[in-house]
């Protein structure tokens, strides 16, 4: 699979912001422990201001895949990461303040307000589960990731996309991360 | 004394008033006075979130319940865990009462309010309730988890779920074979009926080395049941089987934990603790190994407002107050094995 050209430094001065059309980012995890390091490799790349996007059927693995993520952003092993799905948020310390979001349970984006979203998605890497149906009325930022069981066999497949700019560069670096390969 | 408790951590907004010694005076839930609001009759899941339109009519139907706000000697409020802006709203409600009434204030850890509700009983009922310390199995839509109750207002948690909680992996599996939601009582029924052998599940880490769970490995194994057998048009064998394998861990786990703490009584808590399945197992289970079980009725396990004031007034007691600068959290501080913050 030929795979998208890096682009190694976020550029100050896009003449404007480029939407991404480029294809997804494929990738086949086929252990758990391939899921933890895409987790590694994508908290490697994390900012606050970022918003990570996971999609995929139940039983895909996003909150497997979150816990990954935040333990390589540095929220220690005894904080358990679990789903949000009922709290709708669980809020976490790592080296930057992370916020978990499940909003497999809402119906409607006039309940994000009673949610704070707004608030939520400052100064934070943000984690939504179950929101690219919401994604206009949040924020149209970020990387978005499908997970997928296959139909034969174990592992997950993993279809990474940036929603804009800054999140099309994170899902450049990650092409070209050794490890992923 | 009488304690007004005020509860808006997560779905429900709810008021109570309470005694000291857990006899409840009122105990109100806004989802279930839905035909009082303007939506009228059904409240959709939006509805029940909306705090600040709940939260002065169900103080005022409590405290109109309980003969007015002069009866009242203090406010227990929840001010965790959940999300902060849905715990506010109670906060400050709680706030302006102690304020405008010169009451003592009082904030509860929602899960600390659980581990007590035991004690809770109408007025002349008596609560069948057990001595300290003992083992509750707390098992909802957002937890799981195993605590030895210690002392008044004090628990240590001995296990957890490292994922989903279990009324969760409910809700998820009733919504892949499209029973709708919540899913619990769905699946409880029909697992009723159903044969758990006929059809083969994992066991969710049934080892007894941990006192964790994991449910999210079940709900997947079904997930992949329904891709590859599509959905069975009578789901009664996979209800009953997906429903085995949850409640066969939760007992086995808390009725080891009882063994371990040496402490033979265990009490039930949080929504789940109304399914049949669980409780029927929890009962032949703790017979045989002789461990004394505490079932709340449905009421006091569900979220509500008469545990965070009877919790409440657990810390009134040992002479605990807040001050008006009491703070929202959003998670539970010490949430880590062995340690548990006191009720607050």
């Amino acid at each position: 699979m030929p795979l998208p050209v890096p682009v190694p430094v976020p550029q100050e001065h896009n003449p404007k912001p480029e939407p991404n059309r480029a294809e997804p980012l494929l990738l086949t995890l086929r252990s758990r422990r391939a899921t933890r390091n895409l987790g590694k490799a994508l908290a490697a790349l994390l900012e606050p201001g970022d918003v990570v996007w996971l999609e995929g059927e139940l039983g895909a693995g996003k909150t497997f895949f979150t816990r990954g993520l935040l333990r390589a952003l540095g929220v220690p092993e005894a904080i358990p990461v679990t789903s949000p799905t009922f709290a709708l948020m669980h809020e976490h310390e790592g080296r930057v303040a992370i916020r978990h979001l499940d909003l497999y349970r809402l119906d409607d984006a006039a309940e994000l307000d009673e949610l704070g979203i707004e608030e939520a998605l400052e100064g934070a890497v943000v984690v939504i589960e179950w929101g690219a149906r919401f994604r206009d009325a949040i924020a149209a930022r970020g990387v978005e990731i499908v997970l997928s069981v296959p139909d034969e066999g174990g592992g997950r497949g993993a279809a990474l996309r940036g929603v804009d700019a800054r999140g099309a560069r994170i899902v450049a670096a990650l092409a070209s991360t050794p490890s992923l390969r | 004394m009488r304690v007004l408790g005020i509860e808006s951590s997560c779905d429900e907004t709810a008021a109570a008033v309470v005694t000291e010694r857990g006899e409840v005076i009122a105990d109100v839930v806004a989802s279930q006075i839905a035909v009082h609001a303007p939506y009228g009759g059904v409240v959709p899941e939006l509805a029940s979130r909306a705090h600040v339109q709940n939260v002065v009519p169900v103080i005022e139907q409590a405290l109109a319940e309980a003969g007015g706000l002069d009866t009242i000697d203090a406010v227990a409020v929840t001010n965790g865990p959940g999300l902060v802006g849905a715990l506010l709203v109670g906060l400050s409600a709680a706030k302006a009462i102690a304020f405008g009434r010169e009451l003592p204030l009082v904030g509860v850890d929602h899960l600390v309010g659980h581990l007590f509700a035991v004690y809770l009983h109408r007025a002349g009922e008596l609560a069948s309730a057990p001595e300290l310390p003992y083992v509750a199995l707390l098992v909802s839509g957002g937890h799981t988890a195993i605590y030895e109750v210690t002392a008044p207002g004090e628990a240590r948690i001995l296990g957890q779920t490292r994922d989903d909680a279990a009324g969760e992996a409910f809700d998820k599996v009733a919504k892949l074979l499209g029973l709708g939601y919540p899913g619990g009582p769905v699946v409880d029924r029909l697992a009723a009926r159903g044969d758990a052998n006929a059809i083969e599940l994992p066991s969710p880490m049934s080892s007894r080395r941990t006192l964790d769970f994991s449910f999210s490995g079940l709900k997947t194994a079904v997930a992949r049941y329904v891709k590859q057998n599509g959905v069975p048009e009578d789901p009664a064998d996979l209800c009953a089987a997906f429903q085995r394998r949850v409640v066969r861990v939760l007992v086995s786990k808390s009725v080891h934990a009882c063994k371990e703490r040496g402490v033979p009584r265990l009490v039930l808590g949080g929504g789940v603790a109304a399914n049949r399945g669980l409780r029927a197992r929890a009962a032949e289970v703790c017979a045989e190994k002789g461990v004394s079980l505490f079932v709340p009725p449905v009421s006091s396990c569900t979220d509500n407002a008469a545990m965070i004031a009877y919790a409440g007034a657990l810390r009134l007691a040992a002479g605990e107050r807040d001050g008006l600068d009491l703070a929202a959290y959003s998670r539970s501080p010490d949430v880590k094995r062995g340690k548990m913050a006191k009720a607050r």
